[in-house]
């Protein structure tokens, strides 16, 4: 059974910035949910659009790449039977999408983007840190459903050149303990996260590189139009360490509601308004909430 | 012009044009002792020879134009060498900017804004420097409203 995953920790009042990854009870890495098959939709059409924003591979990173494909495949196959199901060769194998009526050959430097093709089949993006030196690098990923970032400037990039730009993520070292954390990550011993934002519209395919097209909306969001329009974005991050090629296998899945839907629940409404109440300014400008705060707040207070 | 010392290495190559001052930065890898080459850039196949006969564990700097920066890269990469093997002395009289919208990097004064050259979009400049395109990333920017 579906349910939107809610970001704040029981009694938590105020936004406080920490590594906030626990220890994965289900083990998994993609969930499948009802918006499946809109979502998939959407996802190949962007790939099919833009590929060069969605999808990069640097030459090493083959072995890491089918490494994952058959990763998730196999949990597709476990997890949801009825829907996928899985056939194994010498050097590959079918793998049967009851929902979009598909079957796909995956065979060993046969298909030359595998974690491409794995990814046309789950909601997830799906990136691949590659460890060496003692630093986590950006080498393969598919990204459809950003929150506002390029995976093309980040490929190749280090973790900590990466996030960078993040306010407040070198305070106290967090940075460091971050990268400390990651690079400890075992196989079989998977983490996971949620991190949150608000934004304007219900675009799951924010890039950085349509941001004049989505951006604007922020301005565009009215009292009356608030409830419906402007959404709680939560992005379900998951951290496998893969056993052969060591690379970790980094899954995010991105969830939107309305405030309106989210609303429903009155604790969970009363959350929201007190961690935006103590949200620091260059946190709320980084997350582009600035715009229409005020409307947000207005609105949950009258909900409240 | 601004680079970091990173130490441990065998050996420090420090590959340069005739107009770009590298006074300081030999200084300082001289003060730690470093065992130093320095290279005038020539023709890039008198350059690549002399690059491939250096051993493991040489770290490089490329005190160039930024143009020229692109040109030797290219090579480096081609030759084997990874970005961590390498640091670009960043020139502060002009810069690279990776153009969010369409992925040109395109070379331009330093000033807050810039025009892509391929796509014609107004960019911000910022400091998001990425160690893979030795470039900083041209963001969008819309009024009283920063990235």
């Amino acid at each position: 059974m579906y349910s939107f995953p809610f970001p704040f920790e029981e009694g938590q009042s105020h936004y406080f910035y920490k590594n906030n990854a626990v220890q994965m009870k289900n083990r998994t890495t993609v969930q499948i949910t009802p918006n499946y098959l809109k979502e998939m939709k959407l996802k190949r059409d962007t790939i099919i659009k833009n590929p060069e924003r969605c999808f990069v591979a640097l030459d090493h990173t083959y072995e890491a790449q089918w490494e994952a494909t058959l990763y998730i495949a196999k949990e597709l196959a476990l997890r949801y039977p009825d829907t996928f199901t899985m056939t194994s060769r010498k050097y590959g194998f079918t793998l049967n999408n009851h929902l979009l009526k598909e079957e796909v050959r995956f065979d060993y430097k046969v298909n030359k983007e595998p974690l491409n093709d794995i990814g046309k089949h789950v909601q997830e993006d799906l990136i691949l840190m590659f460890q060496r030196e003692g630093q986590l690098f950006l080498d393969a990923g598919q990204l459809c459903f950003p929150s506002n970032w390029s995976l093309a400037f980040n490929k190749g990039m280090a973790f900590m050149d990466i996030h960078r730009p993040v306010p407040g993520f070198q305070e106290g070292q967090l940075d460091r303990r971050i990268e400390r954390f990651l690079l400890h990550l075992c196989p079989g011993d998977p983490f996971e996260r949620s991190n949150w934002s608000l934004m304007a519209g219900e675009t799951l395919n924010t890039h950085l590189e349509t941001f004049p097209e989505w951006g604007k909306k922020r301005y565009s969001v009215t009292e009356d139009t608030v409830g419906n329009y402007v959404h709680v974005r939560v992005e379900v991050q998951k951290l496998h360490r893969l056993p052969k090629t060591y690379t970790i296998l980094f899954t995010i899945h991105t969830h939107l509601l309305s405030l309106k839907e989210l609303s429903k629940d009155l604790n969970k409404a009363n959350q929201l308004y007190t961690i935006l109440l103590s949200l620091p300014k260059p946190i709320e400008e980084y997350k582009g909430i600035t715009p229409y705060k005020s409307h947000v707040m207005n609105y949950l207070e009258g909900v409240l | 012009m601004s680079w970091h010392i990173v130490r441990g290495k065998q050996k420090y190559i420090i590959l340069y044009e005739d107009y770009v001052d590298i006074t300081k930065l030999v200084r300082e890898l001289c003060f730690h002792r470093s065992l130093l080459s320095l290279i005038n850039v020539g023709e890039p196949d008198q350059l690549a020879s002399i690059l491939n006969k250096e051993l493991m564990g040489t770290y490089i700097y490329l005190s160039l134009k930024v143009k020229k920066t692109r040109e030797v890269l290219s090579l480096l990469y081609d030759l084997g060498f990874s970005p961590l093997d390498l640091q670009v002395v960043k020139e502060e009289s002009e810069r690279a900017i990776f153009c969010a919208h369409c992925h040109t990097v395109f070379i331009t004064d330093d000033h807050p804004h810039a025009v892509c050259e391929k796509c014609n979009i107004t960019l911000s400049v910022t400091n998001h420097w990425s160690t893979f395109h030795h470039a900083f990333l041209g963001s969008f920017e819309f009024e009283g409203d920063s990235l």
